[in-house]
């Protein structure tokens, strides 16, 4: 593997971030202690944030490095890649990207994790939670709440804090099958530029 | 901005740069950049006037400011240049709004001297030289001749006057004038009158803060509608007046329509800068810059221009400015 200093990420917040580190840490099996360290990686709030990070792209560029950006894709697959696409043009910047969930498919990181979180017991409560729910109250859970509840029924109560952070969230192949197929392009676009 | 103020600045083999660009600046310039990465050398490049009487004038005193700092006698010049050679020549081109203007020099030490083959040429420009030092380096700090610099700038003209003190009313709201008294001890004071208090107060019983604020706002008074350039702006300022020293600034150089150079190395200097623009609005956020000056790799220089949008948005992602 190449080394992580040789590349900037930038994700949209720090969630993304770190199961990022984890999965690199799964699949390239070192640890990432530096990551974060003088800026390996940014957060650019939201994937149009990437356009405030022109001075970082061409910084890194300028300095012999890879940028590797990361974004949902949300509702429409084809209108983030254009976003990408016309932004990569029109700034004259250099980098490439990963679309959330899958480089093909609308929707967003958390669908992928939840995906391959592996207790599905837990997750068919859910499904019959959200089913129950349906007639008393006017909206469903989403993802993002689904995923932080899966996880947190697996950390025990002492060792919980009053809102575990996104950083303080680790992504366990106790809780998550990180082989799954299901995160096959990530990990064939990380070993295109990282192997 | 106006056209006297500076839109884009191109260093050739001035000092450390080989090659510099610093391209969409503003107003208010913010430059931060590693230590020995050449934000002092912009400040310095910045001195450049079409008339070389006065830029001589303004090197002289940088380069007498340099010697008396580092104590170096021999070959100073070439040190304060960076150079080895013999001979040495550097382009300076700068652009404004309604013009651009560049000026080639090639210097000969003469015992300590400039010697001068100094070319300028100006497309359709309308310059105003500013035969004073418009910088203040760290190494001098502000509070050098205060009361003498008043003097000199401020003290014969009453337009100035009336300005210094409306600038000087966002940090002290009763101010009613300022006096040079000429008999205290072996060196005038200044004295600052206060609505409602019989007694005038010397400048020197307000505060370090109050006083290296005081001293700028003397600077930018006196340079109106040119620039001024200041290393280490926020040396001596407490953090907790950082905001509103940095209001008071911001304030009295848009009144005074004088553009800022000024470095910094502080993260909350930074944060500070941009909190006061929040307050202040769009008028100035449009005209306010970061220029970081990272040096990559290959040890080449570059300038990154920062609007207020994109730093506001590095520092809300937590992204290094300094």
């Amino acid at each position: 593997m190449k080394p992580i200093e040789h590349f900037t990420f930038y994700f949209e917040d720090k969630f993304t971030a770190k199961f990022f580190k984890d999965y690199m840490e799964f699949i390239f099996k070192t640890n990432l202690a530096t990551w974060g360290n003088n800026q390996t990686y940014y957060i650019t709030k939201g994937f149009g944030g990437v356009k405030q990070k022109v001075n970082e792209l061409e910084k890194s560029t300028g300095d012999g490095k890879q940028n590797l950006v990361f974004v949902d894709a949300d509702k429409n697959f084809k209108e983030r890649e254009d976003f990408l696409i016309k932004f990569k043009a029109e700034a004259k910047v250099q980098f490439d990207y990963f679309i959330f969930p899958n480089a093909k498919a609308t929707g967003e990181i958390e669908d992928v994790i939840y995906e391959v979180a592996i207790k599905t017991e837990l997750k068919d409560c859910f499904s019959k939670y959200e089913e129950c729910i349906k007639n008393a109250a006017p909206y469903q859970p989403d993802i993002k709440g689904k995923l932080y509840a899966y996880h947190q029924a697996f950390v025990e109560p002492k060792y919980r804090k009053n809102l575990m952070t996104d950083e303080e969230r680790e992504y366990k192949s106790e809780l998550y099958n990180l082989d799954s197929k299901e995160l096959e392009p990530l990990k064939n676009f990380l070993q295109k530029h990282l192997a | 901005m106006n056209d006297t103020h500076v839109t884009s600045l191109h260093l050739t083999n001035f000092k450390q740069f080989e090659q510099l660009k610093v391209e969409n600046i503003g107003q208010f310039n913010l430059l931060t950049g590693d230590n020995n990465g050449g934000k002092t050398s912009v400040l310095e490049s910045l001195l450049v006037e079409p008339q070389w009487d006065i830029f001589n004038l303004k090197l002289q005193r940088v380069l007498y400011q340099y010697k008396r700092f580092t104590g170096v006698k021999k070959n100073f010049i070439y040190q304060y240049f960076n150079k080895n050679s013999e001979k040495l020549s550097f382009i300076i081109g700068v652009e404004f709004k309604h013009g651009q203007a560049t000026f080639k020099l090639k210097v000969e030490d003469t015992n300590g001297y400039l010697k001068n083959d100094y070319t300028y040429s100006a497309d359709s420009l309308k310059y105003k030289s500013q035969v004073d030092l418009n910088y203040i380096p760290f190494y001098f700090g502000y509070n050098h001749s205060i009361t003498q610099i008043y003097l000199d700038f401020i003290n014969q003209y009453t337009d100035k006057d009336e300005k210094l003190l409306e600038s000087v009313s966002t940090m002290l709201s009763d101010i009613k004038d300022i006096k040079a008294d000429p008999d205290t001890c072996d060196e005038s004071i200044l004295l600052i009158g206060r609505k409602g208090m019989r007694k005038r107060m010397p400048l020197g019983t307000f505060g370090d803060g109050f006083i290296n604020t005081f001293r700028l706002l003397i600077e930018i008074v006196h340079f109106s509608e040119h620039r001024i350039m200041v290393d280490e702006i926020d040396s001596g300022i407490y953090y907790k007046r950082m905001k509103d020293f940095w209001l008071t600034v911001l304030k009295a150089c848009h009144l005074n329509k004088v553009q800022l150079f000024a470095t910094t190395h502080n993260n909350e200097c930074i944060k500070y800068y941009q909190e006061a623009l929040e307050e202040l609005g769009k008028e100035y956020q449009d005209d306010a810059r970061i220029i970081n000056l990272h040096r990559h790799k290959d040890n080449s220089i570059k300038a990154y221009t920062s609007t207020y949008e994109n730093f506001s948005s590095a520092l809300e992602t937590e992204t290094e400015l300094r």
